[in-house]
């Protein structure tokens, strides 16, 4: 389980295209709330989970400012 | 294991605000590192863990909002989220 959430880190810090490098940073903080469930923090795991949510919502409206659809 | 995975992506942060250009991505890094400080905190599980996990979420998300905020003013003026292009910022 952690073992995917790093290889998304990974992918996150790495991928040229913004918008799927906030797509692996979407599963990323998916597999830290799973990682949170496994612990037993369910209460955590649902902040995170809502905190999460708004700031991918947050980051795909930002990198939807750009005009062209090329790679950044 | 866990606190493996939260050194891993503490590392990752660290790597990825150091060498990084581009301002979203900078930003990813910073609530990358904030991740694995959050796994390292629920790990070690002493008592005031589970608040201060809380607190830490609520104030990375308030600092990330007006970080991407900024980041994107700065796109409307400059036209690039590129940190070494932003030379009108030079003294």
């Amino acid at each position: 389980m952690s073992g995917i959430g790093i290889i998304a880190a990974v992918l996150a810090v790495e991928i040229k295209d913004l918008r799927r490098s906030i797509i692996a940073f979407g599963v990323t903080g998916f597999i830290i709330c799973l990682s949170f469930i496994i612990q037993g923090k369910i209460d955590l795991s649902i902040v995170k989970l809502g905190a999460e949510i708004c700031l991918l919502l947050y980051l795909v409206n930002t990198t939807g400012v750009e005009k062209d659809g090329k790679n950044r | 294991m866990m606190s493996t995975a939260a050194a891993f992506y503490f590392l990752i942060g660290i790597y990825c605000i150091m060498a990084k250009r581009n301002l979203i991505k900078i930003i990813i890094g910073l609530i990358i590192l904030q991740y694995g400080a959050d796994l390292y905190l629920s790990t070690i599980g002493f008592r005031m863990g589970e608040a201060l996990i809380s607190l830490t979420e609520i104030l990375g998300l308030t600092t990330t909002a007006v970080l991407v905020f900024l980041s994107k003013k700065i796109y409307n003026k400059i036209g690039t989220f590129d940190v070494s292009k932003m030379r009108r910022l030079k003294g």
